[in-house]
C-alpha cells in the first residue's frame, strides 16, 4: 500500500529543510549581518543565500551519485573501514550541532520567558520529544513537517507584516557597504549558519522522485533567504543597526514590540517563540534521527529504539557540561567555520572525485 | 478435536442428536410430522422468537399437513422442497453444522426420514426495533433513520440508497460462541482491493468467544490500540454510510450492532456531517471551519489558559489580566488545580447525565451546572473566568459530530492541561508538538490520517476540497484517495 514506503515528498523535503534552516538562523542571522556588516546586512544575507544556494547544488550533485544511501556510497569510494571512521567524524559533529541547537532552546526560553525554569528539565524535555519524533520514521516526520511549516512560518510573516508600518527607511539606508570585506566575511558567517544543508547527504534518498529535487532545496534555501531579509529589514527599520547589533537576539525583540491589532495581546514572544519550538523540534529530531540511521549502518543494529535513547542520553550528558552559553557558542562558531564547513565541503567532494575515477562519474547502478 | 456431527439417513439418529444438543434448552422448539397422504416423517426444529411463527405455522406448516400428496420416501425432503414449502428463500444443506448455525439465527430446519440432507427455511422473525431514528448524529435536514441492531435491516438501508449490483454484501461470522455476522459491505468498482484484502485478513486474524458490538471489533481490529483517535469511524446514519462506501470506503455492518465501522479514515472525515452536502456550500464551510475552530478550543483552551495565566501574564494586555487576577480574588487553590477539578467536575456530570435516563440526565445538567456552578463560584471555590474557560471547552467539544473522537480530544486536553500546568508555554507546544507527531504516524489501513492536510498532492489536491472548505459538489469532481486510483471520476458534466 502506498504509504508504507519509507519515503517522503518532494514538498515534504522542502517543508523540513525550511524548518531545519529557520530554527537557527531566524534568531542568529539578523544579529550576525548587523554586528558584521552594518546597514549592508541585507547584502550579506543574500551573498550567504547565494553561497548557500551553491554548495546545496553541488551537495546534490554528489548526492545523485548514489542511489542507495551515503554510507554505501562512502564504503565503494574508501572501503569499509574508512567509511566507518567517516560516518563516526559525521555523527560526532551532528551530535555537537545537537548539543548547540539545544543549548540555544534553553538559552532563549529562558532569557524570553522561563527564566525560573531549570534549563536541564528543558532540554530533557525536548530531547524526549526529539526522540519520540525520531522514532517514529522518515514519513512522519514528512508529515509532521508537513503541518508545522505552516505553525512555524505563518506567525512570523505576521509579526513582519504587522511591523512594516513602524519601519523607518532612514534606519535602513545606505545599504551599499563602506568595507566589502565585513560584508564577504558577514556572508561566509551566515552561510555557516546555513550547514545543516550537509543534511540533504542522508536525507535525499528517502525523496520520491529525488533525481527532481533542486527545485524543492534551492526553493527552500530562497525562501527563508527571503525571511531573513525581511526580519532584517523589520529590526533595523524599527531598532537600527546599533540598536539590532547590540541585542543578543534582536527578532525576538522585535516580537515583543510589534502589537497585533485588536489590542487582545500584548506582547508576542511568548506564543512566537512557542511556534519557533516547532522547528527547533524538526531539526533536533533530524539530527537524531539521522545519527540513528549512521549508527544503524555502523553497528548493524535491529533496536533502533534503544539507540535514540543512548544518543539521547549522551546529547544530554554533553549538554550539562556546558555552563556558559555564549562561551560554548563561540566554540561552536569557530568549530563550524574551521571545521564543520570545511569537512562539509571537502569530504563529499573527496567521495565524488573517488566516484568519478572509479566509475567515470556515471550515477551508480543498484546490483 | 471433535468431529463435526453428520446428518444421518435415519432421521431418528438426528432426532436423538438433536434432543441432546438442545437438551435444557426451553428456546427451542422440536416436533415431530408426518405430511402427505402417506404419513412422510419429518421432524422440524426452530427458536422459539427468534423465528416468523405466522410464517411456519400459518403457511408452510398448514401446507404441509393439509395440501400435500402422496411424499416419496425415498426423495422426501426434495419432493417438499419442490412441493410443499411455499417460500423462495430456502436451501438444502449436508452440514449439521452449518444447518445448526442457521437455525440458531432463526432459520427453520426440516428434517425428513431417509434423508441425509436437511432443509433450510429463511424464517428469521426475531423482535427488534424496526428502523430508528438517528439520535446521536442528528441532522436538521437529510433522512432522520438510523440503524438498527438487526444486521439485514441495515444491509437493507444501504441497498435502498444504493441500488447498484456492483454493490457487495460479503458476509462473515465472527465469535466462536457469539456466532455474530459481520457483512463487508462495498462497491465492488470502487473499493481499493489492497485495503479490502487487509480488512478480511484482520477479521480473521483473531479468535473470540464473542462480539457483541462494533466497538470490541474495531479495538480488535485496529492497527495502534494505544492510540486515544479512532482509526474506525462509526456512524449510525445509513445516507453517512452509503456515501461512505460511493468513495470506495467499506462498511462493516456488525450484528446487534446499531453502529457501522467505516474504514480506511482519516481525521478530516470525523468533521464531516451528512447534512453538509444537503445544505448550501457557503454556509456549510462557515460551519466546517467553525467545527475545526471549535475543535482546537476544546483541545487548547484550558492547557493555553493555564500556560498563560501563570507562567506569561504578560501576554495578555494589563487591563485583561488585572481582570483575571480580580476574578481569582480569594480561591484557595492554584489555578491549575482549580481548571483540573472544574474540570473533572465537569466529566462528572457528562458521565452521570448519560448514565440517568432522559429527562433525569436534563435536570442533572441543570443542578449541577448552574446550581452547583454557581454556589462553587460564590463561595470562592472556583473563579468566573475558569467556569467560562471550561464551559466554552465543552460547548466546542460538543460541535464536533463523532462521539468516538470527541473522546479522544477530551483525554489531550488533559494531557495538554498537565504539561502546561508544569512546563507553561513550553510544556504546551512540547505537548502539541507529541500529539501532531502522533497523529503524522498514525493510519488507517495505510492510509495517513491527516490526509488532506499531508500528502494531498498524491491526490492532485483532490481531498482538500471536502476539508475545512467543501467545495461546491458539481467542482468535487473526482472521489477521495479512498477509491481506486482508475475509478477516481465522480462527476461528469453533460452538455
Amino acid at each position: 500500500m502506498f504509504s508504507k514506503n519509507n519515503e517522503i515528498s518532494k514538498l515534504q523535503m522542502k517543508r523540513l529543510l525550511i524548518l531545519d534552516l529557520f530554527a537557527t538562523t531566524v534568531l542568529i542571522v539578523p544579529g550576525l549581518a548587523a554586528r558584521t556588516s552594518g546597514k549592508a546586512g541585507i547584502i550579506s544575507i543574500v551573498l550567504g543565500c547565494i553561497m548557500s544556494l551553491l554548495y546545496a547544488v553541488y551537495i546534490l550533485r554528489i548526492s545523485q551519485m548514489y542511489p542507495d544511501n551515503y554510507f554505501g556510497f562512502m564504503k565503494r569510494c574508501v572501503g569499509k573501514f574508512l567509511a566507518w571512521i567517516f560516518m563516526l567524524a559525521y555523527a560526532f559533529k551532528f551530535l555537537v550541532s545537537m548539543v548547540y541547537v539545544l543549548a540555544l532552546f534553553t538559552e532563549v526560553i529562558q532569557m524570553a520567558f522561563l527564566s525560573e525554569m531549570s534549563k536541564y528539565v528543558l532540554a530533557a524535555a525536548m530531547l524526549i520529544i526529539a526522540g519520540y519524533g525520531a522514532t517514529k520514521g522518515i514519513e512522519a516526520r514528512g508529515r509532521t513537517g508537513e503541518i508545522m511549516f505552516y505553525v512555524v512560518i505563518l506567525p512570523i510573516l505576521i509579526i513582519i507584516l504587522l511591523s512594516v508600518s513602524e519601519i523607518r527607511m532612514e534606519n535602513l539606508l545606505p545599504i551599499f557597504p563602506s568595507d566589502g570585506n565585513d560584508v564577504f566575511y558577514g556572508s561566509y558567517l551566515i552561510f555557516s549558519t546555513f550547514s545543516v544543508l550537509e543534511l540533504i547527504l542522508f536525507i535525499s534518498p528517502f525523496v520520491k522522485g529525488r533525481k527532481h529535487i533542486y527545485r524543492s532545496v534551492t526553493g527552500a534555501i530562497m525562501c527563508v533567504g527571503a525571511i531573513l531579509v525581511l526580519l532584517f529589514v523589520a529590526a533595523v527599520g524599527i531598532f537600527t543597526v546599533n540598536g539590532v547589533a547590540g541585542e543578543q537576539w534582536p527578532t525576538v525583540i522585535l516580537m515583543q514590540v510589534v502589537s497585533l491589532p485588536g489590542g487582545f495581546l500584548s506582547r508576542q514572544d511568548g506564543l512566537m517563540l512557542t511556534f519557533w519550538m516547532g522547528s527547533v523540534f524538526i531539526l533536533l529530531s533530524g539530527y537524531l534521527f539521522y545519527i540513528g540511521e549512521i549508527t544503524t549502518h555502523l553497528v548493524k543494529a535491529k533496536k533502533r529504539k534503544w539507540i535514540m535513547i543512548c544518543w539521547i542520553i549522551i546529547v544530554f550528558a554533553i549538554f550539562c557540561l556546558f555552563q556558559d552559553f555564549n562561551a560554548f557558542s563561540d566554540v561552536y562558531m569557530q568549530f563550524l567555520l574551521y571545521i564543520g564547513i570545511p569537512s562539509g565541503i571537502i569530504l563529499p567532494g573527496l567521495f565524488g572525485l573517488i566516484h568519478i575515477i572509479k566509475g567515470g562519474g556515471k550515477p551508480d547502478e543498484k546490483k | 478435536m471433535e468431529e463435526p456431527a453428520k446428518i444421518d439417513i435415519c432421521l431418528e439418529k438426528n432426532i436423538t442428536y438433536l434432543e441432546s444438543v438442545f437438551s435444557d434448552s426451553a428456546d427451542v422448539v422440536k416436533r415431530s410430522l408426518w405430511v402427505g397422504e402417506n404419513k412422510y416423517w419429518i421432524y422440524m426444529v426452530y427458536m422459539d422468537s427468534m423465528s416468523d411463527r405466522m410464517l411456519m405455522e400459518g403457511k408452510i406448516l398448514k401446507n404441509l399437513m393439509y395440501n400435500l400428496k402422496s411424499v416419496p420416501e425415498d426423495r422426501g425432503l426434495e419432493y417438499l422442497k419442490d412441493n410443499g414449502i411455499t417460500s423462495a428463500d430456502m436451501k438444502m444443506v449436508d452440514s449439521m453444522e452449518e444447518a445448526l448455525k442457521d437455525m440458531i439465527s432463526g432459520d427453520t430446519l426440516i428434517f425428513g426420514n431417509n434423508s441425509d440432507k436437511v432443509l433450510v427455511i429463511s424464517s428469521k422473525g426475531f423482535p427488534n426495533r424496526g428502523v430508528p431514528t438517528a439520535e446521536s448524529e442528528v441532522a436538521i435536514r437529510g433522512s432522520k433513520e438510523g440503524f438498527s441492531e438487526v444486521i439485514r435491516v441495515n444491509t437493507v438501508l444501504i441497498r435502498r440508497r444504493i441500488r447498484d449490483t456492483r454493490l457487495k454484501v460479503k458476509q462473515t461470522v465472527v465469535g466462536v460462541r457469539s456466532k455474530t455476522d459481520v457483512a463487508i459491505v462495498y462497491m465492488d468498482d470502487l473499493v481499493r482491493k489492497d485495503i479490502l484484502k487487509e480488512v478480511e485478513k484482520r477479521l480473521n486474524k483473531f479468535e473470540i468467544d464473542g462480539i457483541f458490538d462494533s466497538g470490541s471489533l474495531e479495538q480488535l481490529a485496529e492497527e495502534k490500540w494505544y492510540s486515544p483517535f479512532p482509526q474506525f469511524q462509526s456512524t449510525e446514519r445509513p445516507d453517512k454510510a452509503a456515501s461512505a462506501i460511493l468513495e470506495g470506503r467499506i462498511a462493516l455492518i456488525i450484528d446487534n450492532s446499531p453502529m457501522v465501522l467505516l474504514l480506511p479514515t482519516t481525521l478530516n472525515c470525523f468533521f464531516q456531517a451528512s447534512d453538509d452536502y444537503y445544505n448550501r456550500w457557503g454556509t456549510v464551510c462557515f460551519t466546517r471551519i467553525l467545527r475545526y475552530l471549535a475543535a482546537t478550543i476544546s483541545i487548547i483552551l484550558p492547557g493555553i489558559y493555564v500556560a498563560i495565566a501563570t507562567f506569561h501574564p504578560e501576554i495578555f494586555p494589563t487591563k485583561m489580566a488585572l481582570s483575571f487576577v480580580a476574578s481569582r480574588q480569594g480561591v484557595p487553590f492554584p489555578l491549575a488545580i482549580e481548571v483540573l477539578l472544574m474540570e473533572l467536575a465537569f466529566e462528572l456530570l457528562r458521565e452521570a447525565g448519560i448514565r440517568l435516563p432522559g429527562p433525569m440526565g436534563g435536570t442533572l445538567g441543570i443542578v449541577g451546572g448552574l446550581i452547583i456552578g454557581q454556589a462553587a463560584v460564590d463561595a470562592n471555590i472556583i473563579s468566573p473566568t475558569v467556569v467560562i474557560v471550561v464551559a466554552l471547552t465543552a460547548l466546542s467539544a460538543f460541535t464536533i459530530p463523532n462521539e468516538g473522537f470527541a473522546s479522544a480530544f477530551r483525554l489531550v486536553k488533559f494531557y495538554l492541561l498537565l504539561l502546561s500546568s508544569f512546563l507553561g508555554l513550553v510544556g504546551f507546544a512540547l505537548g502539541g508538538i507529541t500529539v501532531l507527531i502522533h497523529l503524522a504516524s498514525l493510519k488507517s489501513f495505510n492510509i495517513p490520517y491527516l490526509m488532506p492536510f499531508v500528502a494531498s498532492n498524491i491526490n492532485d489536491r483532490e481531498d482538500e476540497k471536502d476539508s475545512i472548505i467543501r467545495f461546491p459538489i458539481f467542482s468535487m469532481k473526482n472521489r477521495p484517495i479512498f477509491t481506486r486510483e482508475e475509478a477516481r471520476r465522480r462527476i461528469i458534466q453533460k452538455k
